[in-house]
């Protein structure tokens, strides 16, 4: 399980928001209140919505697209002002207890289809744990190396 | 949901409001009864307690009270026109005069990114500001946004 990842209030912008996926390359990034409790997770997918046209979704193909127009601009004042995590964030996630097993954490994210996963203490956020982790915990690369 | 779903009854051509959390309240009241939503206290609280977050007064006349809730199933959207202006903590220190309030199921937030970045790329244009301000009916407003919408999303 990973302890040290970069997290947001549910106040922070859209740009700081940004600016966390892109420093951390972390997929998913979690929402926690001042009392250090899980409001929620934003993946980078949700995100990129934001930016993307809604019929994006609608068509099987994107290859006849060869512009997208005015959707490709280098300013985005309004959803800057307009957006906060808590707008981006989904409620209802799945999160681990600390105290679950290796093997519990593995199929909750295969049968998921998660990336990752918040991991709990208390009703306080305490880590994010992934399928890297698991493969590490599994062969206990650390001990080996 | 397109922009152009909201009912002629969601729109509030002239609003009463003199205050923001007036203003609010008269959205939502005014969403509530066009669709029929029997939770407008819950749906209230939802965006008054979203609105302490952050403002959703974005700047350039345009404000976007918005919130997930548990007390609707979809996403409902609602118009609100203030010629005079409404005080509402926006970005520029300038009042509101158009208004968007929002509320979606707090399970459904894909649908509810979408619409606030719909509501994003059409306002950022000041063509669509001074043009929904010269609507004077909900049927002129919503054909207006409706051409906007195929023009520009």
């Amino acid at each position: 399980m990973q302890r040290d990842f970069r997290r947001v209030s549910p106040h922070t912008p859209l740009r700081d928001v940004a600016r966390c996926f892109y420093e951390t390359g972390q997929p998913a990034l979690p929402v926690v209140r001042e009392n250090g409790s899980l409001a929620g997770i934003i993946t980078i997918e949700d995100f990129i919505l934001v930016f993307l046209p809604h019929y994006i979704d609608l068509i099987k193909s994107i290859d006849f697209i060869h512009d997208f127009g005015f959707l490709e601009r280098s300013s985005y004042t309004v959803e800057e002002q307009l957006l906060v995590a808590e707008d981006l964030m989904s409620e209802d996630v799945f999160v681990l207890e600390e105290t679950e097993s290796v093997m519990k954490a593995a199929a909750a994210l295969h049968k998921h289809g998660l990336q990752r996963i918040p991991v709990v203490s208390g009703g306080q956020l305490t880590g994010m744990i992934s399928l890297t982790d698991v493969c590490r915990a599994i062969y206990d690369m650390e001990g080996r190396t | 949901m397109k922009l152009s779903d909201i009912p002629r009854a969601a729109v509030v051509m002239e609003m009463k409001a003199a205050t923001k959390d007036e203003a609010i309240t008269e959205l939502v009241d005014a969403l509530c009864a066009a669709y029929r939503l029997k939770e407008r206290d819950a749906i209230l609280e939802a965006v008054r307690r979203r609105e302490e977050t952050a403002s959703t007064g974005v700047g350039m006349g345009l404000a976007v009270p918005h919130a997930k809730t548990d007390a609707v199933d979809r996403l409902y959207m609602a118009f609100g026109l203030s010629r005079e202006g409404i005080e509402f903590d926006c970005a520029d220190g300038q009042p509101a005069h158009l208004f968007f309030v929002m509320v979606s199921a707090r399970d459904r937030t894909g649908p509810h990114i979408q619409a606030l970045a719909k509501i994003s790329r059409l306002i950022g244009r000041e063509e669509v500001r001074n043009g929904l301000l010269a609507c004077g009916t909900p049927k002129e407003l919503i054909d207006f946004i409706s051409d906007a919408e195929r023009r520009y999303l």
